[in-house]
C-alpha cells in the first residue's frame, strides 16, 4: 500500500471514532494582566484528554456528559484546577495566577515525549531571561542556538544555523510578519525585544504544513497584547543600550495596548566629535553607530469570541563614518553612511466561529531595506575630485492570510488555510557621480530592477491520535510563486509518535521545503551587505528534505530526547564576491552559483532537569555537514564554514533564594573551517608564483570555548516598585576563541577579537 | 548572602567598568603552521599547444612556508600524446624548459596531451587540448599627429568567428633598428588582467586601438611595432581567470575565501592549454 493511502485510510479509521461528547472550550489568560496564555496545558482526569491553548489562549476539548476535573498548567504560572459538570457544549475562561519570584513550574511545560512534532520546541521569554548574553540583554536567537542541532556564531553575533541550513534558510515570524534580518549592531543583538514576546515555537523538523517558504526552521514569534487591567510598565538601563515598555489598558478592559522602545546610545559618546564636524572644524574623524526598535500593538475584544490587533514594528540600524583632514596642500573631506531597517504592519482578526471552528485571518505589510551612501571630496593647489555613490537596495511584501482551526472530530485536530503575497523585490539601486579634475571627467550611471512575483499558498493539516498512543501530524501544503516563471512545489509533511509507555515514545519526521526568497551576502567579512533575490526562469527555488527520528522520555525530573536527522538540500546559492561587477545587482542571477547541493547528517541528545530551585540542561551535537558547486572547488565536497562536528551546551539557572538567581552558560565546539594552501606554485617563465588552494575549508581553527556567568538581584524600592540589577560576565574565563585569520607575508595568523565582557544592567518595574 | 552597602556596590560597577575596558578590547594573534597540509613534491606543468609545436616550462611544487626551495625537476620525460599513441618527446632546451623538436608538426584537428614523468613523482596528463586556427589581423594602421611626434595611434582589425565563444589577448612589441624596446613585454610573460571575450562583439569585425606615448627626450624613435593577437582556449581562459581573481583578492585579508587556481593537470598542477597566435608587424617610418 502507498504511504499515502495508509494516511487516507487511517484518516477514515480514525473518523469513525467521533462520538457526541460534551465540548469544553474557552481561554487560558493572566489573571493579573488579561494576557493570554500561550501553550497552557489543559489536561482531563484520568490524563486521557489534552489539550494546549493557542496564541489567543483559547483551547478546546472533548469531555463525556458529567463532572469533570481539568488539570491546567504552564512554565510561568501556578497551576490550577479546575471542575466542570457540563451536560452540553461550555465555553469557559480560566485565569491563572503568575508564579512568586524564586520559583520554578516544574510541570508547566509539555514533555518532549508527548508532543507529536519532533523538531518543535517552545521557549517562554522568561527562561531566555536567565541565560548569560553578550551584554546582558536576554537574546531569544542566542538563546535558540544552545538548542541542539541548531549553532550560532562563534563571534558573538546573532546567527541561525539549522541542521547544516544558511542564516538565510529560517524563517523568522513576529506575530505572522516575516522579518528578514535580524541583527542590530553588527549581530551583537538580535531585533527581537525580549520584553514584548509572549511565546517563541521554534522547528527544526517535522514542519507543519502551515509553515513555508524557508528550508531549515521557524522561528514563530507571538507577542504580548497587553496588559488590560492597569497601566504598567518597566525599564532597563545597560552598558550598549536602554529600553522602555509600557502597556495597558484603553478606556476600558476590552482593549489594551503595549509598547516597547530600544534604543543604543554609542552616538552619544561621538556627540563633541560630530558637533566639531558640523563646525567644520578641519580636522575630525569619528565613528557612529545607532540602532534603535519600536514594537508596539494595539488589541480590542470585539466581543467575547473575537479580537482583533494591530503590530506595528520598526527597527532600525546606522553606522556613519566622517573622516575629515586639511593640510597647507590638500583639504579632504569624507562620509560614509550605512542605514538598514526593517518594518511590518500587521492587522489580524481571531475569532471562534462556533465552538468546533476558529478563525483567523491578517493582513501583513513587511519591508526590509538597506542603504549605503558615500562621498569622497579632495581639493588640493592643482586639482580636485569629488565622488557621491548611493545604492540600496530592498524587499517589500504584502501578505493576506486566512487560517481554520476545527476540531469537530475527537481525534483529529485540523488546520487549514492560504495565504496570498505580493512581493517587490530590488536587489539594488545603485547610482555613482564623479567629478574628477578640472576636465570634469563625469562617469554618473543609474541602475534600477524592480522585479514583482506573486506567492500563493494552500495547506491542510491534521493532528490524528489514532490510538491513545499513536499520533500522527500529516499534511500538505502547495506553494505557487510566479515572477518570470511559474514553481508550482507540493511539500509532504508528516510525523508520527508512538507513546511506547507513560514515560517514553518515538517519533520521526519527513518533510520537504522550498525557499523562493534568496539571500546575497557579500563574503566580504565585515561589511554585511545584505541583497534578497526572488526565484525565476534561472533561478530555482532552493530545496530540502529533511528525515528525523528519535526517542525522547522521561525519568523523574529528568528528560530526554535522543534524534538523528538527514537533510538533503538542492539548489543552493553561492555568491562569490570576486566574480560581482558594477552589473551585479541587474545580473545577480548570472553571477551566483546555484546548482549547489548539500547534505547534513547527524545526532542531537538533549537531557533537562529540573526541580523547584533550578533548571539545567546539556545539548549536544555530532554532525556533518557539506555543499558541493559544479563552479566551485572543482565540483568537490567541501565542508560548509558553519560545519561543527561537536557542539555542546551546558545551561544552568540556579534560584538561590527569592532575590538572587544564577545563570551559568558553557559552550564547547569544533572550531570554524578556514581554508589554508596546501602548496606553492612557483614562478616559470608565463606566470607569476601563486599559492595553490585545492580544497576549501581544509584546516580548521582551534576548538572554541566559553563560560559565561550571570548574577540577578531582584530587590524593591522604597516606594515598593520592584527593580533587579544584574551582572554578566561574558567569556568568563577570559579564554582567547580565535575568530579570523589574515595573511603577513607568508605567515597565516589567527586572531582572537576580545577576552573577558562584563556588563551590568539595571531595571525597573512601575 | 555578602551584604554591600551603596559606596561598595557604586566601586563595583566602577571596577567592571574598568575591568571591561582594559580586557574586552584585548586581542590576540597566533601564528598557524600549515605546512601539514603539503601532500609532497608535485610537478607542475605550465605550456602552450599550437600550430608549430608544444612548448612549456616544467617545475615542482614547494611546501608554502619554504618557497626558495629548489623547484627545478632533474631527469623528467616530456611527451605530446596523440590520442593513446606517444606523438613527440619534447627536448629539454634550458632547465625546466621544454620544446616539439623543430621538425615536428602538430596535425591539425586533432587533440593532444602532455604526459611527464619523473622519478619519486607521480605521472602527470593534461586533459586534451586541439589545434586551434588563429583569428587573423586584416588591418593594421597607425596615426601619428605630427611626422616627429613620438604619441600615435595604433589600429588593428581582425573578425571574430560567430561560430564559439572566443576569448583573445593582444601584445605590442615595438622595436628600434631591430631591438625590441619594451623589452618588460616579452612574449614569454601573460598578463592574467589583459585578456577579454567576444561578449560584445560576437561575429563581428572588432578594431583594437592602442595609445603610444614615449614621453623621454632621450627616447630613440620607434622604427616598427609588432602586434601579436593570441586566441585563447577555453581551458587558459578559466586559468587566466582564476589567475586574475587570485591577484585581486591575495593581499586582501577580507575575502572570506582565496581564489583557487584552475588547473587540467592530473595528479599535478598548473595549465596545457591551446593558443594560437597571428601577427603583423608594422612600420612607422
Amino acid at each position: 500500500m502507498k504511504p499515502g493511502n495508509i494516511i487516507i485510510f487511517l484518516l477514515i479509521c480514525t473518523l469513525n471514532l467521533y462520538s457526541q461528547n460534551i465540548k469544553i472550550n474557552g481561554y487560558i489568560i493572566s489573571a493579573s494582566s488579561g494576557e493570554p496564555i500561550i501553550n497552557a496545558h489543559i489536561i482531563s482526569n484520568g490524563m486521557d484528554k489534552h489539550s494546549i491553548s493557542n496564541t489567543s489562549g483559547f483551547f478546546s476539548l472533548s469531555l463525556a456528559e458529567g463532572k469533570n476535573a481539568l488539570q491546567i498548567s504552564h512554565v510561568a504560572y501556578q497551576p490550577a484546577l479546575v471542575t466542570v459538570n457540563t451536560k452540553k457544549d461550555t465555553a469557559i475562561t480560566i485565569e491563572l495566577l503568575s508564579l512568586q519570584l524564586g520559583e520554578i513550574e516544574v510541570y508547566g511545560e509539555e514533555p518532549l515525549h508527548r508532543q507529536t512534532l519532533s523538531g518543535k520546541i517552545s521557549i517562554s521569554p522568561q527562561k531566555i531571561e536567565f541565560i548569560p548574553t553578550f551584554v546582558g540583554e536576554p537574546d531569544i536567537i542566542k538563546a535558540i542556538t544552545y538548542l541542539p542541532g541548531v549553532s550560532g556564531n562563534n563571534k558573538g553575533f546573532s546567527n541561525l544555523y539549522v541542521r547544516g541550513g544558511d542564516r538565510q534558510n529560517n524563517l523568522l515570524l513576529l506575530d505572522g510578519a516575516p522579518v528578514y534580518s535580524l541583527n542590530h549592531l553588527f549581530g551583537i543583538l538580535s531585533v527581537f525585544n525580549a520584553d514584548i514576546i509572549k511565546n517563541i515555537d521554534f522547528y527544526k523538523g517535522g514542519f507543519p504544513a502551515r509553515y513555508g517558504g524557508r528550508t531549515s526552521s521557524v522561528v514563530d514569534i507571538t507577542t504580548r497584547r497587553g496588559n488590560n487591567k492597569k497601566l504598567t510598565g518597566k525599564f532597563n538601563i545597560g552598558i550598549l543600550k536602554s529600553k522602555l515598555l509600557l502597556e495597558g489598558p484603553v478606556v476600558n478592559q476590552r482593549t489594551s495596548f503595549i509598547l516597547a522602545l530600544r534604543s543604543s546610545y554609542l552616538d552619544l559618546f561621538t556627540l563633541p566629535f560630530r558637533n566639531k564636524y558640523k563646525k567644520g572644524n578641519p580636522h575630525v574623524n569619528f565613528l557612529g553607530y545607532t540602532f534603535y526598535d519600536i514594537n508596539a500593538k494595539v488589541t480590542r475584544e470585539i466581543n467575547e469570541k473575537s479580537q482583533i490587533f494591530v503590530n506595528l514594528y520598526k527597527g532600525t540600524d546606522i553606522q556613519k563614518v566622517y573622516d575629515k583632514a586639511q593640510n597647507t596642500f590638500q583639504y579632504r573631506n569624507s562620509a560614509y553612511e550605512y542605514k538598514q531597517e526593517n518594518q511590518s504592519a500587521t492587522i489580524g482578526l481571531q475569532s471562534l466561529l462556533n465552538s468546533d471552528l476558529y478563525f483567523n485571518t491578517s493582513v501583513i505589510y513587511s519591508k526590509y531595506g538597506n542603504r549605503f551612501e558615500m562621498t569622497d571630496e579632495i581639493i588640493d593647489y592643482i586639482d580636485s575630485s569629488a565622488v557621491i555613490e548611493k545604492s540600496h537596495s530592498y524587499i517589500n511584501s504584502l501578505t493576506c492570510n486566512i487560517s481554520f482551526d476545527y476540531t469537530q472530530f475527537n481525534n483529529h485536530k485540523i488546520k487549514t488555510g492560504g495565504s496570498i503575497s505580493l512581493y517587490k523585490i530590488q536587489p539594488g539601486v545603485s547610482s555613482r557621480k564623479s567629478d574628477i579634475y578640472f576636465n570634469h571627467f563625469d562617469t554618473t550611471y543609474n541602475v534600477s530592477v524592480e522585479k514583482k512575483a506573486t506567492e500563493y499558498n494552500l495547506y491542510i493539516e491534521d493532528e490524528i491520535a489514532i490510538t491513545n498512543k499513536l499520533n500522527i501530524n500529516a499534511g500538505v501544503r502547495l506553494n505557487i510563486f510566479n515572477s518570470n516563471y511559474t514553481h508550482i512545489n507540493p511539500e509532504p509533511r508528516i510525523s508520527i509518535r508512538w507513546l511506547a509507555g507513560e514515560n517514553i515514545s518515538f517519533k520521526t519526521g519527513y518533510s520537504i521545503m522550498h525557499q523562493y526568497m534568496h539571500l546575497i551576502e557579500s563574503n566580504i567579512q565585515g561589511t554585511g551587505n545584505e541583497l534578497w533575490v526572488g526565484s525565476n526562469k534561472n533561478t530555482p527555488p532552493q530545496k530540502a528534505s529533511l528525515f528525523s527520528g528519535g526517542i525522547f522520555g522521561k525519568i523523574s525530573h529528568i528528560e530526554y530526547g535522543f534524534e538523528a536527522f538527514y537533510k538533503n538540500m538542492e539548489n543552493l546559492i553561492y555568491f562569490n564576491y570576486i566574480d560581482a561587477d558594477e552589473d551585479f545587482i541587474c545580473k545577480w542571477d548570472n553571477m551566483i552559483l546555484k546548482d549547489g547541493k548539500g547534505r547534513a547528517y547527524g545526532f542531537e541528545a538533549l537531557i533537562k532537569y529540573k526541580s523547584k530551585k533550578f533548571i539545567s540542561s546539556l545539548s549536544y551535537t555530532l554532525a556533518k555537514n557539506d555543499r558541493k558547486f559544479s563552479d566551485y572547488n572543482f565540483n568537490k565536497w567541501f565542508p560548509f564554514s558553519h560545519d561543527r562536528r561537536h557542539d555542546l551546551t551546558f545551561l544552568l539557572h540556579y534560584i538561590l533564594n527569592e532575590k538572587n538567581t544564577v545563570g551559568i552558560n558553557f559552550v564547547f565546539n569544533t572550531g570554524e573551517p578556514i581554508t589554508l594552501p596546501e602548496a606553492y606554485i612557483p614562478t616559470n617563465r608565463y606566470f607569476n608564483g601563486y599559492l595553490s588552494y585545492n580544497d576549501i575549508n581544509n584546516m580548521r581553527l582551534p576548538a572554541y570555548h566559553r563560560l559565561d556567568i550571570s548574577y540577578k538581584r531582584n530587590t524593591k524600592t522604597k516606594k515598593g516598585r520592584k527593580s533587579y540589577w544584574s551582572i554578566n560576565l561574558y567569556n568568563a574565563y577570559a579564554r582567547r576563541n580565535p575568530v579570523y585569520v589574515y595573511y603577513d607575508k607568508d605567515k597565516v595568523i589567527s586572531k582572537s577579537l576580545y577576552s573577558i565582557i562584563p556588563s551590568f544592567n539595571w531595571g525597573m518595574e512601575f | 548572602m555578602i551584604n554591600i552597602n551603596k559606596n561598595q556596590f557604586i566601586c563595583f560597577i566602577c571596577c567592571i567598568f574598568i575591568f571591561q575596558t582594559l580586557f574586552s578590547g584585548c586581542e590576540i594573534e597566533k601564528e598557524i603552521d600549515y605546512n601539514a597540509l603539503y601532500g609532497g613534491d608535485k610537478m607542475v606543468i605550465h605550456g602552450f599547444l599550437h600550430n608549430k609545436g608544444a612548448f612549456l616550462q616544467l617545475n615542482k611544487t614547494v611546501p608554502p612556508l619554504s618557497r626558495d626551495k629548489n623547484d627545478y625537476i632533474s631527469n623528467a620525460k616530456v611527451s605530446l600524446y596523440s590520442g593513446n599513441e606517444q606523438a613527440v618527446e619534447l627536448i629539454e632546451h634550458t632547465p625546466g624548459y621544454f620544446e616539439t623538436p623543430c621538425d615536428f608538426k602538430p596535425t591539425d584537428n586533432t587533440t593532444y596531451q602532455i604526459v611527464a614523468e619523473a622519478e619519486g613523482f607521480s605521472k602527470v596528463f593534461s586533459s586534451k587540448q586541439i589545434i586551434m586556427s588563429p583569428v587573423l589581423i586584416d588591418t593594421a594602421y597607425y596615426i601619428k599627429e605630427t611626422p616627429t611626434s613620438k604619441m600615435f595611434d595604433l589600429y588593428f582589425s581582425y573578425t571574430d568567428p560567430s561560430t564559439e565563444e572566443n576569448y583573445y589577448f593582444y601584445k605590442i612589441l615595438y622595436f628600434t633598428e631591430g631591438i625590441i624596446e619594451n623589452e618588460n613585454d616579452y612574449i614569454e610573460y601573460i598578463d592574467p588582467f589583459s585578456w577579454y571575450s567576444d561578449d560584445e562583439f560576437n561575429g563581428t569585425r572588432r578594431t583594437e586601438y592602442i595609445l603610444y606615448y614615449e614621453g623621454r627626450k632621450d627616447t630613440p624613435d620607434i622604427d616598427s611595432a609588432r602586434i601579436i593577437l593570441y586566441t585563447l582556449s577555453n581551458d587558459l581562459k578559466k586559468y587566466l581567470e582564476s589567475i586574475e581573481n587570485y591577484d585581486t583578492t591575495k593581499e586582501d585579508p577580507f575575502y572570506e575565501q582565496p581564489a583557487q587556481i584552475f588547473t587540467n593537470i592530473i595528479n599535478g598542477y598548473g595549465i596545457f592549454a591551446g593558443l594560437a597566435v597571428d601577427s603583423i608587424t608594422l612600420s612607422l617610418r
